[in-house]
This record gives structure tokens, C-alpha cells and sequence, in this order.
């Protein structure tokens, strides 16, 4: 199915778990803030939050310094 | 406001009364006093905020000296006290409240209570997301900054706007390591433009 990936699209499998598509994505779930269709997905319901069609998934990842 | 505030008499050459107050009313919490947070905190002073809440639980160390707004001679001190008394040199009526313990998911909105703006200046990622998801569904503006290391073209260094009341400042990249430290003028151009936005905001014109 086609999805959103940081505003580019994507095709992941049907049903995927977000949890599963980012750790496709290579993202460092410790260090990045998930945004699904403008509504923060806190990082716990990341494995049961299931991605459907057209779904907008938005990932800030932080690297460090300050 | 007494007569004596001689940084406030200054910044009515480039400000009206009006802005002033409205700059001096807006209360910004920020999150760490190293690097960025220090600086973001003498460009808030300079351009007239009086009410910061700062916590940080370091303190001073000579490895801070290259980029962060402390001295040799405060080396050892708590960085929140070292910083009180260097802002309170520009401004002796600032209402700083400081908080010298390690902020976490439990105690963010506590420290921060009352502030319309937060300033992320944390040095570790995972500290960074921590603080984005305490205060991301809040009515708070939140400025955080990511990928500031080495000495690349600072012009990589952007704002980004991820949603009205979440901005992210800085290449996205350079993490610190080996080879690529934290330097003066790339966490400056960082922390500025982290103050410029919350100048902006107190402003009416973010």
C-alpha cells in the first residue's frame, strides 16, 4: 500500500506496524519523535499503531550536540 | 523598572514600549545551560526577556570555555548559578528562577510551569526526544535544535517548521564525535537562531 514517508511516498506491505516500518527505515527509535497524519504517536504505541492507506508518517530524528 | 536598568534604556532606541512589554511579559523556559542554552539565554537577556526559568544539573568545566557563555574562573560552579551571575550583569531585574537537577519525562512540566515557550538545548538525542514528546500536544511553542557539530558551511544550519508550534533549528547531520566537536560559531549560529524564533514569537510575528 502507499503511504507518506517524511512527506515523500512510500510502499510498505499491508498492515504493517509502525514500529516495523521505521526499524525498515533505519530510524534510532530512542532518538526520534513520530508524527502519524499530525498527531504524535508516543514511542509505547508505536508496535500496535498499524499503518493504513495515504497514512502521513513524519520523523524528527535528534543527533547530539548542544 | 527602575532608572537604573541601563540595558532597558538602551533597548527602547530599538524597541517601542510596547514591544518591550510584550518581550518582558513572555516567560521561556530553557532546557539546558550548555552550548545552547547559555547562549540562547544572553541573546534572550540582550533583546530584553526578564522571565527564564533555567535548569541544568552540570556544572562548569574548562572543555565548556570554547563555546559556552561562562568564564575560567567559574569553572566548578553550577552552570545555573554561573549563568545568573553572568546575566545578571546585563540585566539586574530579571525574574530567574533556576532549577539545578536532571530534567525527565516526571518533572518537565513541573520546572516549565507558566511558560509560553521552551527552548530545547540538551546535548544528549535521547534528552532531546524526551523533551519534544513531553511538551509536543502542548499549547507551548517548542524550539529545538539537532545537528550542530564541526565547522561545515553554517548556511546548512536551517529553521524547520514541523507544525506550528514545534520548530527544529540546525543541519539534522553533524552530530557530535570525534573529529566533529561542538565549536563557538556553529552552536552560536544555532542558538540564535533558536532566540530569533522566540523574539519573533514575543513579537507576534511567528
Amino acid at each position: 500500500m502507499d503511504i507518506y514517508f517524511n512527506d515523500e511516498p512510500a510502499v510498505v506491505a499491508d498492515g504493517i506496524s509502525l514500529y516495523d516500518f521505521l526499524i525498515s527505515t533505519g530510524v534510532n527509535p530512542e532518538r526520534t519523535v513520530i508524527e502519524l497524519n499530525d498527531e504524535l504517536v508516543e514511542r509505547a504505541a508505536w508496535k500496535e499503531t498499524l499503518l493504513a492507506e495515504n497514512d502521513r508518517v513524519l520523523a524528527v530524528t535528534f543527533v547530539g550536540g548542544g | 523598572m527602575t532608572q537604573q536598568n541601563i540595558l532597558r534604556t538602551g533597548l527602547l532606541r530599538y524597541f517601542t514600549e510596547v514591544q518591550l512589554e510584550r518581550i518582558e511579559s513572555c516567560r521561556i523556559g530553557i532546557a539546558g545551560a550548555g552550548g545552547l542554552g547559555s547562549n540562547c539565554a544572553v541573546n534572550l537577556v540582550r533583546s530584553g526577556f526578564r522571565q527564564l526559568i533555567i535548569a541544568d544539573y552540570d556544572r562548569v568545566e574548562a572543555t565548556n570555555l570554547n563555546r559556552q557563555f561562562f568564564f575560567p574562573d567559574q569553572v566548578g560552579q553550577l552552570k545555573v548559578e554561573a549563568l545568573r551571575a553572568n546575566l545578571s550583569k546585563l540585566n539586574p531585574e530579571l525574574e530567574l528562577q533556576t532549577f539545578s537537577e536532571r530534567i525527565t519525562a516526571e518533572n518537565a512540566r513541573r520546572i516549565f510551569d507558566g511558560c509560553q515557550v521552551i527552548i530545547e538545548a540538551f546535548d544528549q538525542p535521547e534528552e532531546k526526544r524526551m523533551l519534544t514528546e513531553c511538551f509536543y500536544r502542548s499549547e507551548v511553542l517548542l524550539v529545538a535544535a539537532s545537528g550542530l557539530a564541526g565547522w561545515q558551511d553554517a548556511d546548512l544550519l536551517v529553521t524547520r517548521r514541523i507544525h506550528p508550534r514545534f520548530y527544529v533549528v540546525g543541519d539534522a547531520e553533524s552530530e557530535v564525535s570525534t573529529g566533529s566537536p561542538p565549536c563557538a560559531p556553529r552552536v552560536a549560529v544555532a542558538a540564535a537562531k533558536q532566540s530569533n524564533l522566540v523574539l519573533a514569537y514575543a513579537l507576534g510575528e511567528l
